[in-house]
């Protein structure tokens, strides 16, 4: 699914978009394309990113909160934890959707992630390695535009024959004015609602351009309509970071 | 010593004025934990020593055998352990420092013998201070891609799970066996150079040799002088008869009573460097490394033997030293995907991980001399090894030069949020050195084995009656006839398995894994007819599911994190397998239950 819950910035004007949609039926596909490609753009609208972000997890027996540091360039990215305590300095670097490390501060080591780890839950909550990593919904779902309003784009992605997201179904909906998804819901094969992601609290910076939200609020239907927020704590666009923290060189010397 | 303290001194000077222009905004952290752990022995292990009773045992491989029961590793608390971690770093985009301390409180004293004893607190609760982190770091150290490291620290090389051949820079912290082999942090000086975003260049230098930390229960196994591992077995026969004649004229056992290190001398002609590079194939890892050095397992290199008639044994002094190396290494890691076909049928398996790590290891050869004071009959000198009459020749080889290869195969998958399974086949532990077991007699065509335990046995035909005695072996060249031996490869073949368990919202985790020789033991000894004049020396393999090839250790455990940062442990660490196997024998210690309670912030 490949969904950023972290980075959530818009590229293109609302112009541009309104005249690629403007005679749009509701369910024609390539519409649907051509919205799924603008979000994805929307990634690529900074050069590098910093954050701050708190995680709360939800618990029956009592919330628990997980504190990070990410660092994004292009498709690359790293996450350096600062707490708790006992998992405070592991770091998690994404060169690519197959290609994930985490260096474990209590060995010393760098370990590569396999696909099997990717799509877990990440230290109990409800958000995965692959929700993190940044990707494109493109390669691997087919999009329909099924209906639009004056505020949003409603999508359905499909998964394409020969791919293997997580989720082989998704809706998503779609902010107009700043083309990000504010609402995403992964689903099985049946159409079954496994997650509910939903980003509130939107701001943007340079002129619409680049854009994210304050919280993140990810629901897990299969495990008791369990959930996770995400909030941004502090976020800087096109701050000049360097190449290196990118590298497995970097992860190897402990960050 | 003093040429390394220069070097040292020199480097670090350079990279602080190299880093002294990266006056940034300092980033500093800390991190603080503090763990409670307590061990209790639940399974004693015990040996026998021969009486040294002369109404009994004038003649004892005459008449039999009679034995007293000397307990190595009782029953009862075996760790009460305190420590505090501290961690403090400071980073800016050029530089960073690291100095990490952890004061561990033993909790018990070996110390307080005597009453003014008790007067001296650091006698009453003993201390020890560990760092494996006192570093600095520059990056981008006269080139931009080059960084550079100095100070206290661990080189981790190696993909596999805690099974490290080609890691060989830092010496290992076997001190507890819980940690499987952990490494020290060593004052070292490391490099790294980008050749790319994807690959670097890695030079380490440790310019002074440091030692493995053995566990408390090392020295239980250098005191068996029968499992000195002497590569030819013939030389093994005759020491252990002429070891027997000994214990009979001096009326008792032999012991071995020291066990003293030959530590390199610190010279830069004792350092030890590694070079390794790293990389991407295919969206693989692998690297290629080198290491030149010693390994930090000490080999018997000469012993000494005083025959103590007067005290009923025959003090035995051993020396110990660390062979040079050379290891030429491999490692790579990746994900293999599911045949499409299978995800057809079911789209959500996953890649699976793995890796493999292989070194090849080129050892110095290592003799052992030996020598013998105030002996009847040989008197006092070199032990003569021909048998020819005439003290010394050819010294028996402890390790030979054959080169041999370690590795290690694994893989690991996630079967949903609540279940991880790992497995590895390890070829070769960490404490194991030279060439033996199958892989290395492919083309060695040499048998290396260790002896788990060597007796000398009468007994022909097995009817429970001494056919023959000590005498007709001694120096007929029959030795062979009288020795049994129960021996295992020098490089052992493992399964390393385990799985996780998570649930509670991953609050709480079950874990098992374990460890399983699959080399299993093979029983040499001479089987032939009463009078002798027929038979052979037969070898019997023990399979590693037989009562006397199993040799296992099983390590399950839970633990509950009861807060953000703090985690409540209990667990077990079952050694298993007769006295003589891998891991019944009492040097890796024993069976034991423990808990721990650790609190970071």
């Amino acid at each position: 699914m490949r969904n950023s819950p972290f980075t959530i910035k818009a590229g293109l004007t609302v112009g541009l978009l309104a005249m690629l949609l403007a005679a749009a039926p509701a369910k024609a596909n390539p519409q649907g394309e051509k919205v799924i490609r603008l979000v994805e753009q929307a990634f690529l609208s900074y050069k590098d990113q910093f954050g701050k972000y708190k995680y709360l997890i939800k618990n029956r027996g009592g919330d628990k909160i997980i504190k990070f540091t990410l660092y994004n360039k292009g498709t690359k990215r790293l996450i350096k934890f600062t707490y708790p305590g006992d998992v405070r300095g592991q770091m998690v670097l994404m060169q690519s959707k197959d290609e994930m490390y985490i260096y474990l501060p209590a060995y010393r080591r760098v370990r590569r992630l396999a696909g099997h780890v990717r799509n877990q839950g990440f230290m109990g909550s409800d958000l995965s390695l692959d929700d993190m990593s940044i990707g494109s919904w493109s390669k691997d779902y087919t999009t329909t535009l099924v209906k639009q309003d004056a505020k949003y784009w409603y999508l359905s992605l499909k998964k394409k024959a020969g791919r293997n997201p997580p989720y082989p179904r998704l809706k998503m909906r779609v902010l107009k004015k700043i083309h990000e998804a504010d609402k995403i819901e992964y689903m099985s094969r049946s159409g079954r609602a496994l997650r509910t992601q939903t980003l509130t609290g939107w701001y943007c910076q340079g002129n619409s351009i680049m854009c994210a939200a304050k919280t993140i609020l990810m629901i897990d239907h299969r495990r008791g309509n369990h959930k996770t927020y995400l909030y941004e704590v502090e976020s800087r666009f096109n701050v000049g970071i360097s190449n290196r923290k990118f590298t497995i060189r970097y992860l190897m010397r402990g960050g | 010593m003093k040429c390394s303290t220069t070097m040292w001194t020199a480097i670090l000077i350079a990279s602080m004025a190299w880093a002294k222009t990266a006056q940034a905004q300092i980033e500093k952290s800390w991190t603080v934990s503090i763990q409670s752990d307590v061990r209790y022995v639940v399974q004693e292990k015990s040996t026998k020593e021969l009486i040294p009773a002369a109404d009994f045992v004038k003649y004892p491989y005459l008449a039999g055998h009679k034995y007293r029961k000397l307990i190595l590793v009782p029953t009862g608390f075996s760790r009460n352990e305190n420590i505090l971690h501290v961690r403090l770093s400071a980073e800016t985009d050029k530089l960073k420092g690291v100095a990490e301390v952890d004061f561990v409180w033993l909790g018990y004293s070996r110390e307080a013998q005597v009453l003014q004893d008790l007067t001296k607190r650091e006698k009453l609760l003993p201390f020890r201070l560990e760092s494996n982190a006192l570093y600095l770091d520059v990056n981008g150290f006269i080139f931009k891609n080059l960084d550079l490291r100095i100070g206290q620290q661990v080189i981790s090389w190696g993909t596999a799970d805690q099974f490290n051949p080609t890691s060989n820079l830092n010496p290992l912290d076997l001190e507890d066996p819980l940690l499987f082999g952990e490494h020290m942090g060593v004052p070292a000086i490391r490099m790294d150079y980008a050749v790319s975003d994807d690959w670097t260049a890695t030079l380490a230098w440790v310019p002074i040799f440091f030692p493995d930390n053995l566990p408390a229960t090392a020295p239980i196994g250098l005191a068996s002088p029968d499992r000195i591992p002497v590569l030819d077995q013939k030389m093994r026969w005759q020491f252990a008869v002429d070891r027997g004649l000994g214990e009979l004229l001096a009326n008792g056992p032999t012991r071995v009573t020291e066990a003293n290190l030959e530590k390199p001398p610190m010279n830069i002609g004792n350092s030890q460097v590694g070079f390794r590079i790293r990389g991407k194939i295919f969206e693989q890892d692998i690297s290629l490394s080198y290491y030149y050095g010693r390994s930090g397992m000490p080999q018997p290199s000469v012993s000494r033997a005083f025959f103590r008639q007067d005290a009923n044994y025959i003090d035995t002094r051993v020396n110990l030293m660390y062979p040079r190396m050379h290891v030429a290494g491999l490692s790579m890691a990746g994900q293999i995907p599911w045949a499409k076909a299978l995800m057809k049928k079911n789209p959500k398996l996953k890649p699976v991980g793995w890796w493999f790590e292989a070194a090849a290891f080129f050892p110095q050869k290592i003799t052992m001399g030996i020598y013998q004071n105030d002996f009847p009959i040989v008197g006092t000198g070199e032990y003569d090894y021909e048998g020819d009459g005439v003290q010394g020749g050819n010294r028996p080889t402890i390790v030979d030069t054959t080169p041999f290869l370690k590795w290690t195969l694994g893989f690991d998958y996630s079967f949903s949020n609540h279940w991880y399974a790992n497995v590895q086949w390890v070829h070769g532990f960490p404490d194991e050195f030279g060439a033996g077991g199958w892989l290395s007699n492919l083309w060695s065509k040499q048998k290396g084995m260790v002896v788990g335990k060597s007796y000398l046995d009468f007994d022909y035909n097995d009817d429970g009656h001494n056919d023959t005695d000590i005498l007709s072996c001694y120096g007929s060249g029959q030795q062979g006839r009288c020795v049994h031996e129960i021996v295992r490869p020098r490089l052992g073949d493992y399964i390393v398995g385990g799985v996780d368990f998570k649930f509670k919202n991953q609050s709480m985790l079950m874990r098992l894994f374990f460890i399983l020789d699959m080399s299993g033991s093979y029983e040499q000894y001479w089987k032939g007819s009463a009078d002798g004049s027929t038979g052979k020396r037969v070898s019997v393999w023990h399979n590693p599911f037989s009562a006397k090839g199993f040799s296992a250790i099983i390590y399950p455990q839970f633990t509950w994190a009861v807060a953000e940062g703090a985690e409540l442990s209990i667990g077990g660490f079952l050694a298993l397998g007769k006295s003589y196997s891998r891991f019944g024998d009492p040097a890796v210690g024993s069976s034991m239950v423990w808990t721990r309670g650790k609190f970071t912030f």
